[in-house]
């Protein structure tokens, strides 16, 4: 019985055709992304504020009902107003705010519409295992489309990734997108907040921000996302409530020539503030800055890049090499641990608006209570002063009241961040799974900073725990109750995860989340107990097991934290290796703890082995990357681009690129793909053909990164539908190193520029490509690739069609332009007159008919008024009132029409009139004369 | 129960082995067949003179201080300022060949200019002039019939079998060449516009209002058209944008055979006003419209309209949408609560809006 439908399966598979087998895979694409939509669709949400009209995107990233969105969107509100997909709207409270990277956090009131009392939610994922071609999904509600709130599905591919697009207000510090994902698929206002998805589901980024073009604030195929790589550095200071702060270096560094040496470019600190942590941390003007955390630097945006995802208090390593006047050699370079400062966004405290105390819970029903009575007596008071004399006051001059204290968003806020606690207490709980109670001996090495050492050695014995240190032991049993050994001991005890780990779960249900803790490239929550004492337990963002934890200590006279900053793995467990102990934030000792039987390890709860996007696309379009460069020029004019794209084209280095107002002086600058620059004149210009070739002003290294491609001169057809890609530099946001955008879209069209399109100055006549991956500002110049890598068109700049009055992006294709980059490379020497065809002159062409023009400005049909007798018209028997629909394959819509179709042919020239007449339309032949 | 695990256990290799090929080597495949397929029903549209009679929604070019880009992007924006009135040019537009007997489907928009003479070109160069029979002007489509017989027809798709994320092409004939023109893209949301219209994300512009929107297997889904959720057709600035619509024509096969009997159809209208600040269940009434159906059924002001046709409405955008979803002249059952608490079932007749009143002050854009 059951082989049965497996043999059918295999013949209906079997019998498939090869075109059928495509469809049938990409059907069961299809399904697979259907399941997908239909997973994450009911988690994204539209967010709108209570009392304006307008509103963005959000998606719920938390069965407990939190969610992300823009900054921009939430703004100051404090309760927002949730549309969700089963149609509901829901109210929720914004939590945390990150003003400088363009991200809020909100949470979802009262019960979630799962049947189990959740909410729907989609995972987080890794938006730095990106590809440049991979496929992703934005979601969300572009003009407030969804009046059932479902959410608005749009499909691209990745253009680039860690884009840097600098922000708005005083000094671009709010709202910035330091590494942002750049994608091709349409967003549009409104999708602000909205997720973006890579291929599997996973959430890669939060959509926020376009480049427009003129037409209006839609969406030209450049759309950018906050990238969850910099979102996660931010997620226990949102969390939590917090109005987080980037980081900053306070500095300038930049690539200029070398202050030094006076020789090439180098990165540089150019200018600093004599009290800001470079110059603390011993910099001095003009050293060279060479890595930041372990990441070597080529260029001043990898830095700036690397600085904006990162919060203020971050601890980062700099490498710098100062230059020695005596030896007239940089020195070895050195490296300097500082703790990034705070960006001055202007705000005044680091709590996002009306957060309220986490520390002390307030007894809301006590609170409640007075506040009745107090309405009460303010009533009658109210009631007294009507009955008395008017009210004195100036009007216009407004008191301004304090504001109401909201206790019913408190309450909420509170149980927010109860659920918080529950929900870290769960995972907590988790990861020290197995984890046996009872006794238990931990001992470390301890290496205290000015380099003494001695051994530290923790005993847990039921109710008896002894610390010793060095010579000094202690013991809880024997310490004097109520003093200050004591009450240390007792936290020591409590909150070290290595010695009494079970009952840290039952710890925290007192507890609050305080904001963020980062431990080496670990970001924590740091989750504070209520109460005296500043305890708290970092937990890892991630795997939700301990990383450290922090008491006041009357031993060391201050706040005594201990941060696990090394663990080893062993049978997937993870096992504390070192640990760095700081009082009052200053590191005093290194604890290397002492592998024993019966240590403490945690199990990660950290979802591993998600799915990483397709590299497939990303291996066809790397190579082409080498062929592609950008162009840097002159426009001399305001508004204009001074900047395009270009294809190598020859061994030498010759640049093909369209012929654009930003090549207006004689030279421009390219630049290679590993960021090399390079002086380039013009070679050749080809007007008929809007082309420019570009030569090198001298030799390029041997090694130049290029890879000249190809232009084949057989003349191939692309029909509509052919999946291309282009690359270029659309709005110039691809700098040096900075890969090139590139889009995806199909051939949709092969239409005569001239006859079909109706242009304004475009000087390419003949067969053009239209294509729909969208040309921008900045990709004239750029390639059209099949699939394949092979090269199909030069792309021209945007251009409208007066036809449609829509834009349209085109490409010439190569075979057009094939001879005349081999005649400028000098790969052919008998120079071809190309296009000359088109040259000849022409003389004006008589009919003999004459037309009902009004005369008007808008030229009207091209109907027969009169047909002069013995005229080509009256041979071909037309007649009036006749309506002139096309002359050969030129339409004629209007008079004017008519006579810019005749242009093109010379007496003697035997045309084809299609006419209409009464209901029919036929079509006669005529046969031009010379004007008399 | 046991056919379909060996069933399931056949097509789960098999789904791995097919993602091996990605997905857009395959959509490049695939489009062809579906272009051969519909081609032969995609017509050119031409029309002569005429004036406008409608202007899009247009709006005027972005103000710097508006906007979420940065600066730079912002003053390189150069270009012709859209006005109104210079938006739509004259130029061809599509239809769909839907009857064998000369029945041709578009966008109004294409019709825009009330021309005196259409021209209506197959894909083998036959030329017919058209004239039109009927409207939906809450679809923005028109029904041409040219005088011609057996001419080849286009299959239609349900509209309860499309699912968001299939991919969709949007064909087109506007500008004339031998096969049509195709922009792809996937259905980002389905009943859109009160339920008239999918979504999809494939550019649509002038270039193919009018054509076809299909699957891969190149059955029709819908009509290309520059619908506008705020009843006006889209303007220049909706070009292209990743957001359009195509009204489905699966499920209105009434409304294709009324206009093919001559029928106009406009918008259905009801006359009340909501308070947008009631998050629902049920709409809260805020005005009524004088001499509109609702002031005839007895409407009241702060009355909750808690059903309409049986379907509870959970807020007043959903009460938009169900009215919306409805041509003036079609009956409806209104259920309203009154404040004090008393239930009514009202039957009533759904209007045509009235001609607008001068725009009030724009709302801020959404963000």
């Amino acid at each position: 019985m059951a082989m049965l439908p497996l043999i059918v399966l295999l013949l209906f598979v079997g019998s498939l055709g090869p075109d059928d087998e495509a469809l049938a895979k990409l059907r069961a694409y299809e399904r697979s992304r259907r399941a997908l939509i239909t997973k994450l669709a009911p988690a994204v949400c539209a967010v709108m504020s209570l009392k304006r009209p307008g509103g963005g995107s959000g998606v719920i990233f938390s069965p407990n009902g939190w969610l992300l969105t823009n900054y921009h969107v939430t703004g100051k509100n404090k309760v927002m107003k949730i549309g969700l997909p089963d149609g509901r709207m829901y109210l929720a409270d914004v939590i945390g705010i990150d003003p400088g990277g363009d991200i809020a956090v909100c949470a979802l009131r009262g019960k979630g519409n799962q049947p189990d009392g959740t909410w729907p939610f989609v995972q987080l994922g890794h938006s730095d295992k990106l590809r440049i071609g991979g496929l992703t999904y934005a979601m969300g509600n572009p003009f407030l489309l969804a009046s059932d709130f479902k959410p608005t599905v749009t499909i691209g591919i990745v253009s680039g990734i860690h884009r840097y697009q600098a922000g708005t207000g005083p000094n671009k510090r709010v709202l910035s997108y330091p590494d942002c994902v750049q994608v091709d698929a349409p967003i549009n206002p409104g999708n602000s907040g909205g997720p973006l998805f890579d291929e599997n589901g996973l959430l890669v980024g939060i959509n926020g921000r376009i480049t427009i073009r003129d037409r209006g604030r839609v969406n030209t195929g450049v759309g950018f996302a906050v990238s969850i790589a910099q979102i996660k550095n931010f997620l226990p200071g949102l969390l939590a409530g917090r109005h987080t702060e980037h980081g900053t270096l306070d500095g300038n560094v930049w690539k200029a020539p070398d202050p030094n040496t006076g020789r090439g470019e180098v990165v540089h600190l150019q200018s600093c503030l004599a009290d800001s942590i470079l110059a603390k941390a011993g910099l001095k003007l003009g050293d060279l800055v060479t890595h930041f955390n372990g990441l070597r630097l080529d260029w001043a945006n990898q830095l700036a890049r690397e600085v904006g995802i990162l919060p203020a208090g971050y601890e980062v390593t700099l490498g710098y090499r100062r230059y020695e006047e005596q030896t007239r050699s940089y020195l070895p370079e050195k490296t300097v641990r500082l703790k990034l400062a705070r960006i001055d966004t202007g705000s005044k405290s680091d709590a996002a608006p009306n957060v309220p105390d986490w520390r002390e819970r307030p007894d809301f029903a006590k609170l409640r209570a007075a506040a009745k009575k107090k309405a009460a007596t303010k009533k009658k008071a109210g009631a007294k002063k009507k009955a008395g004399a008017k009210k004195s006051g100036e009007p216009g001059k407004k008191s301004k009241r304090p504001e109401k204290r909201d206790l019913d968003r408190e309450e909420h806020l509170f149980r927010y961040m109860d659920g918080l606690m529950a929900s870290f207490r769960h995972k907590l709980a988790k990861s020290l799974s197995g984890v046996a109670p009872g006794k238990r001996t931990v001992s470390a090495k301890r290496t205290s900073t000015d380099g003494k050492t001695s051994s530290v050695v923790w005993s847990v014995d039921g109710a008896e725990f002894v610390w010793k240190d060095a010579d000094v032991e202690r013991s809880l049993s024997k310490a004097e109750a109520g003093s200050d050994v004591r009450s240390t001991l007792k936290r020591e005890l409590d909150l070290n995860p290595l010695l009494s780990p079970s009952g840290l779960p039952d710890l925290l249900k007192d507890a609050y989340l305080e904001g963020g803790v980062f431990i080496g490239s670990r970001v924590g929550y740091v989750c504070a107990l209520r109460g005296p004492g500043k305890r708290a337990v970092f937990l890892d963002r991630d795997g939700y097991f301990p990383i450290g934890y922090r008491f006041r200590s009357f031993l060391d006279e201050g706040i005594r934290e201990v941060r696990f900053v090394d663990f080893e793995r062993i049978d997937g467990r993870m096992f504390v290796k070192r640990a760095e102990v700081r009082i009052n934030d200053t590191p005093r000792a290194v604890l290397e703890f002492v592998p024993a039987d019966g240590r403490v390890g945690f199990v990660s709860t950290e979802v591993r082995n998600l799915r990483m996007p397709d590299a497939e696309v990303e291996k066809r379009i790397t190579p082409l990357m080498k062929s592609v460069v950008k162009v840097h020029g002159a426009s001399g004019l305001k508004g204009v681009p001074s900047y395009g794209t270009g294809l190598i084209v020859s061994a030498e280095g010759h640049v093909l690129t369209w012929k654009h107002v930003s090549l207006l002086k004689e030279r421009c600058r390219i630049v290679f793909e590993d960021g090399g620059v390079h002086d380039y004149v013009r070679h050749r210009e080809y007007p008929k053909l809007g082309i420019t070739i570009l030569r090198p002003v001298h030799e390029l290294p041997k090694n130049a990164p290029i890879r000249p491609l190809e232009l084949p001169s057989d003349r191939k057809t692309y029909a509509p539908g052919t999946a291309v890609l282009s690359i270029g530099n659309a709005f110039k946001l691809a700098e040096f190193t900075e890969p090139l955008s590139v889009t995806f879209g199909v051939v949709v069209s092969t239409v005569r520029s001239d006859l079909r399109l109706n242009l304004r100055h475009f000087p390419f006549k003949g067969d053009v490509l239209i294509v729909d991956a969208p040309s921008n500002p900045g990709t004239h110049g750029g390639g059209l690739f099949t699939l394949d890598g092979k090269l199909i068109g030069l792309l021209t700049p945007l251009v409208e069609s007066r036809e449609t009055n829509s834009q349209l992006s085109l490409a010439v294709p190569s075979h057009e332009l094939a001879a005349a980059v081999a005649q400028a490379t000098g790969r052919k020497r008998e120079a071809i007159d190309i296009a000359a065809a088109r040259d000849e002159d022409r003389r004006r062409v008589y009919t003999g008919i004459k037309l009902f023009d009004t005369g008007r400005r808008r030229s009207p049909p091209a109907y027969i008024d009169r047909v002069m007798p013995r005229s080509p018209a009256a041979r071909a028997q037309l007649r009036s009132d006749d309506l002139v629909v096309r002359i050969d394959e030129f339409p004629i819509r209007t008079c004017e029409d008519l006579s810019r179709a005749l242009s093109e042919f010379s007496p003697g020239d035997t045309v084809d009139v299609t006419f209409k007449r009464g209901s029919s339309v036929s079509k006669v032949k005529m046969k031009l004369e010379a004007v008399r | 129960m046991r056919t379909l695990f060996a069933a399931l256990v056949v097509a789960a290799p098999l789904a791995a082995q097919q993602k091996k090929v990605p997905e857009l080597w395959l959509l490049d495949e695939v489009v062809q067949q579906a272009i051969t397929k519909v081609g032969p029903a995609v017509v050119t549209i031409e029309t002569f003179g005429g004036f406008r009679k409608q202007l899009g929604n247009t709006r005027p070019r972005p103000k710097p201080d508006e906007g979420d880009e940065g600066d730079d992007n912002k003053k390189k924006s150069l270009g012709p300022i859209v006005m109104p009135g210079f938006l739509q040019a004259q130029g061809p537009g599509t239809g769909l060949i839907i009857g064998a007997e000369g029945w041709v489907v578009t966008s109004s928009f294409v019709l825009n200019y009330d021309p005196q003479t259409i021209l209506v070109t197959l894909q083998d160069g036959r030329r017919f002039t058209a004239e039109v029979r009927g409207e939906d002007r809450s679809r923005g489509l028109a029904m041409l019939k040219v005088k011609a017989e057996e001419l080849p027809v286009a299959e239609i798709l349900p509209a309860q079998s499309i699912e968001v994320g299939q991919w969709v092409f949007a064909l087109a004939r506007t500008f004339g060449a031998k096969r049509p023109t195709v922009h792809v893209g996937v259905v980002s949301a389905l009943r859109r516009i009160s339920g008239r219209a999918l979504q999809c994300d494939a550019n649509t512009s002038p270039a193919n209002y009018g054509g076809p929107l299909i699957d891969i297997e190149g059955r029709v889904m819908g009509i290309v058209s520059p619908l506008s959720p705020k009843g006006a057709l889209a303007g220049a600035d909706w070009y292209d944008s990743g957001i359009g619509f195509a009204v489905t024509l699966g499920d209105i096969p009434e409304i294709l055979e009324g206009m093919k009997a001559g029928e106009v159809y406009r918008k259905g209208f009801l006359g009340v006003s909501m308070d947008q600040a009631h998050l629902g269940p049920g709409a809260k009434i805020m005005s009524i419209t004088k001499r509109s159906p609702a002031q005839h059924a007895n409407f009241r002001k702060g009355d909750m309209v808690i059903k309409v046709d049986g379907v509870a409405v959970k807020h007043s955008m959903h009460l938009q949408d169900l009215i919306g979803g409805h041509v003036a002249g079609a009956w409806v059952t209104v259920v309203v609560k009154r404040k004090n608490g008393d239930e009514v079932e009202v039957l009533v007749q759904l209007d045509s809006p009235p001609p607008p009143k001068p725009p009030p002050p724009k709302p801020p854009p959404p963000r």
